[in-house]
């Protein structure tokens, strides 16, 4: 029997295998790899997406594809949270690479398992078996019998380097569905295509016909209706179009009907080799016309030479017209304008070429005719059209302004720099901004109002009897200026010279103006410490004043008094 | 304040008599130009730029004087000096791009930019205009102060404070913008390639390995002033490539 302790002890050994086990096996769990795809029966139009996934640690060896055609490939990284009964279980990285395929040919084949390389283990996916179909047999075979199929249909199996090839992308479908939703056109090798249905704009509608196929009735939906114009002599393989119709909408989905046309081989057959030198690949019919609107001009002065480009054909591959110009010659071409219609017939229409020539020197000059070759479908041979040669005849001219052709208000032809100015503005850079006597002149103004501030702010802060008293200091001082004055005036006035000795007594003894009397100004005197002398003095002016506002007086007395007042106003100042 | 004004007006009267025989001297200078005596003209100017005369046009005319004389690189520190001045010299934009398709860079003379947005708001008027501008401002400001100080009535105190806030923006203004029209001429951060090719090289030493070449006319910034230069050497940069060139290969502006 063993011990309990030793017991308790292994039982605690067992506990921590166990949960290393457990540890390991989730840390073994979180390396892993996955590979899908979304179908695994295909056509060969078909495209199908093969992905392999695993964790963002790994690094993923994808397996041998060459049975198939890698039409795209992608790969990627994303975070997801994942979460158990409100509970967090971590964060997970997934990494993807995702291929975009289709089957070269028809068979079954095998796509080997994908390897994933993580940091402590290496991990395989499984194998996946793909079993392609001929796309024509399933096509033909879809015909007729399947609910929907889509076709792709051409009018010319055989056609010249730039004749115009149209391509129509039919659905036959016996529910006719509700939606139109995805329409791809297949690949055309490089050459120019245009749709002819105007799918995008307002009140379009795809044309639908009904039809009976192998008996049963289809709906024939027209998708798509491209014009191509081959550029080169072969085999010109248009691959299949994808088309994708909703069925019928249900409450959060829609059921789609969806998939690949068959493919169009059309023999494009090369031109006569023997072609004009003026020759670059345009094919069609063209006709050319040009416009000159001068052939004699001053030197200096613009003139319009306009080119047209019209007919039907390659005009995707037209090259902008170049002239030979005289090396006196400026020329700016306008940009083109450009009447082109895209029909079944290619592009038709016409494009305007405007050149504006500005001659420099007088002189004759000729300039070259402009020409271009092209093969005409109509008559099967090759052609040339060409302009005329133009001899322009430069008078002298003074330069300067230029007629405008369009009369767009007249364009500018310098050729020389612009005169000299002979304004005399001239100012010094080391002037008056920023020194001393600008910052005076700016902080002057101010000092003052903050000093005006001072004085105001001061003067509201004074108590009452600081403003008495300022009060009578400015009245001692205006009163014996005012009684001053009255003595130096020509024209002496009594009245004047009362009003000025009441209005200091009444500031400088405090009294009203009903106090102003002989007796009760000697009492203050005699309160504010005068001496009898003063006091007598000031009695006898009074009187004096008193008397000579009825009795006339004599300037030389009036002279006299306004002396003695001054004289008395000085002596009572000493002492109030 | 009588003093202060008539030492402002003597100062105005200085200025004036400067003026004025600056006046005589570029008028000469003009007359030269036409008489089609380029290198007497380009010595007038170039005098009275020294004396420290200047404005707009006279850069402009240096600029014609140079370009008529043969020298681009010249010419076209002439321009950008006029422009520096008044970045909406007309002619002198017209003729900066004349010559600079001239120039073996063929050096686009766009101006774009908020520098250049700056340049035509605010440094089209003179820095004396700023002065100006700025005392009338102060005095304005001091008025209508005074006037808020023993305004009693309510609605006058409103509006006078309300001009009194006006002015301080006019005043403060005013003076940054001066400030800024100042420096933007006085800085000469950026010059002109005088010689006719320069070798722009890794480091200021003669056999540095070249880093890249400009043609006379090119316009650089300045990394070192030219007052700063490492012995004989600026170091310069143009579409943020940078390097040393030989001082007297640039002018600065």
């Amino acid at each position: 029997m063993a011990h309990p302790e030793k017991k308790i002890g292994s039982l605690k050994k067992l506990i921590y295998i166990l949960l290393l086990s457990v540890s390991s096996i989730s840390w073994s769990q979180k390396e892993w790899i996955n590979a899908a795809v979304n179908a695994a029966t295909v056509t060969s139009n078909d495209v199908f997406t093969y992905q392999i996934s695993t964790d963002c640690d790994c690094d993923i060896i994808a397996p041998n594809l060459s049975a198939f055609d890698i039409i795209d490939m992608e790969s990627g990284k994303s975070k997801s949270f994942s979460s158990f009964n409100g509970q967090s279980s971590g964060e997970q990285c997934t990494n993807t690479l995702t291929y975009l395929l289709r089957g070269k040919k028809k068979g079954k084949f095998e796509i080997g398992e994908a390897k994933a390389k993580c940091p402590k283990s290496k991990k395989s996916s499984t194998s996946i078996n793909i079993e392609v179909l001929s796309a024509d047999e399933v096509h033909k075979k879809a015909q007729g019998e399947a609910p929907y199929y889509f076709n792709l249909e051409t009018n010319k199996k055989t056609a010249k380097i730039g004749e115009p090839v149209i391509i129509d992308f039919f659905m036959f479908t016996r529910a006719r569905p509700q939606d139109i939703t995805t329409i791809t056109s297949g690949n055309a090798g490089g050459n120019f295509r245009q749709n002819l249905f105007e799918e995008t704009s307002q009140g379009f509608s795809f044309p639908v016909y009904q039809v009976k196929v192998k008996g049963n009735d289809y709906y024939k939906i027209h998708l798509r209706q491209e014009v191509i114009l081959p550029s080169a002599a072969g085999k010109l393989v248009i691959e299949p179009y994808f088309g994708r119709a909703v069925e019928r909408y249900e409450v959060f989905n829609a059921i789609y009907m969806e998939g690949y046309s068959n493919s169009i081989t059309i023999d494009v057959k090369d031109l006569p080799s023997k072609r004009p030198d003026n020759y670059y690949g345009m094919v069609g019919d063209f006709e050319l016309t040009h416009a000159i609107s001068q052939t004699t001009i001053a030197a200096k002065h613009a003139f319009e030479l306009t080119v047209k480009i019209s007919g039907t054909g390659t005009f995707n591959l037209f090259k902008d017209p170049e002239f030979l110009l005289p090396e006196s010659f400026g020329a700016t071409p306008d940009e083109p304008i450009s009447n082109l219609k895209i029909s079944e017939n290619g592009l038709t229409g016409d494009v305007e070429y405007t050149f504006i020539l500005t001659p420099i020197k007088e002189g004759k000059y000729n300039i070259l005719p402009y020409s271009f070759g092209y093969y005409s479908l109509k008559e099967g041979t090759f052609k040339s059209v060409a302009t005329e040669s133009f001899e322009i005849n430069v008078t002298p001219g003074e330069g300067g302004d230029i007629e405008d052709p369009n009369n767009n208000g007249g364009i500018i032809v310098e050729d020389d720099i612009r005169h000299i100015h002979k304004n005399n503005n001239l100012f010094t850079l080391s002037g008056f901004f920023g020194g001393l006597f600008f910052w005076l002149l700016i902080l002057i103004p101010l000092m003052s109002v903050f000093i005006f501030f001072l004085i105001k702010r001061k003067k509201s802060r004074l108590t009452d009897g600081e403003k008495v008293a300022q009060e009578q200091r400015e009245v001692k001082k205006t009163v014996a200026k005012s009684v001053q004055d009255i003595q130096k005036s020509d024209t002496l006035n009594i009245r004047q010279l009362k009003a000025n000795l009441d209005e200091y007594l009444i500031t400088n003894l405090s009294l009203g103006r009903s106090q102003l009397s002989k007796s009760s100004v000697s009492s203050k005197l005699q309160e504010k410490g005068c001496d009898d002398k003063l006091k007598s003095d000031f009695e006898s002016i009074w009187s004096k004043i008193e008397m000579a506002q009825y009795a006339p007086i004599s300037n030389e007395n009036l002279d006299q008094l306004a002396k003695d007042t001054s004289t008395l106003i000085k002596d009572l100042n000493k002492i109030l | 304040m009588m003093k202060s004004i008539l030492t402002y007006l003597l100062l105005l009267v200085g200025l004036t008599s400067i003026a004025s025989e600056g006046s005589t001297n570029l008028d000469d200078a003009n007359t030269a130009y036409e008489a089609k005596n380029y290198k007497l003209a380009i010595e007038t100017y170039e005098a009275l730029i020294a004396e420290g005369n200047v404005s707009a046009d006279i850069y402009y005319n240096y600029g014609n004087a140079q370009y008529r004389s043969g020298d681009l690189g010249l010419s076209i520190w002439g321009y950008e000096s006029a422009l520096q001045l008044d970045p909406d010299h007309e002619d002198a934009l017209f003729n900066l791009e004349f010559v600079n398709a001239q120039t073996t860079d063929h050096i686009s003379t766009s101006r774009q930019g908020i520098r250049h947005w700056l340049g035509s708001m605010f440094f089209t008027e003179s820095i004396n205009f700023w002065a100006y501008f700025s005392i009338g401002s102060s005095i304005l400001l001091s008025l209508t102060i005074l006037l808020f100080l023993r305004s009693q009535r309510g609605r006058k105190r409103s509006l006078l404070l309300l001009a009194s806030a006006g002015f301080s923006l006019f005043l403060i203004g005013g003076i940054i913008i001066g400030y800024s029209h100042h420096n933007r001429i006085h800085n000469q951060d950026q010059a002109i390639v005088i010689s006719d090719l320069v070798d722009v090289k890794m480091s200021p030493m003669d056999d540095a390995k070249p880093s890249f070449s400009l043609g006379a006319g090119a316009k650089v910034d300045l990394l070192s002033s030219q007052d700063k230069a490492t012995a004989g050497w600026v170091e310069i940069e143009m579409n943020g490539n940078q390097g040393w060139v030989e001082i007297g290969s640039v002018k600065a502006f």
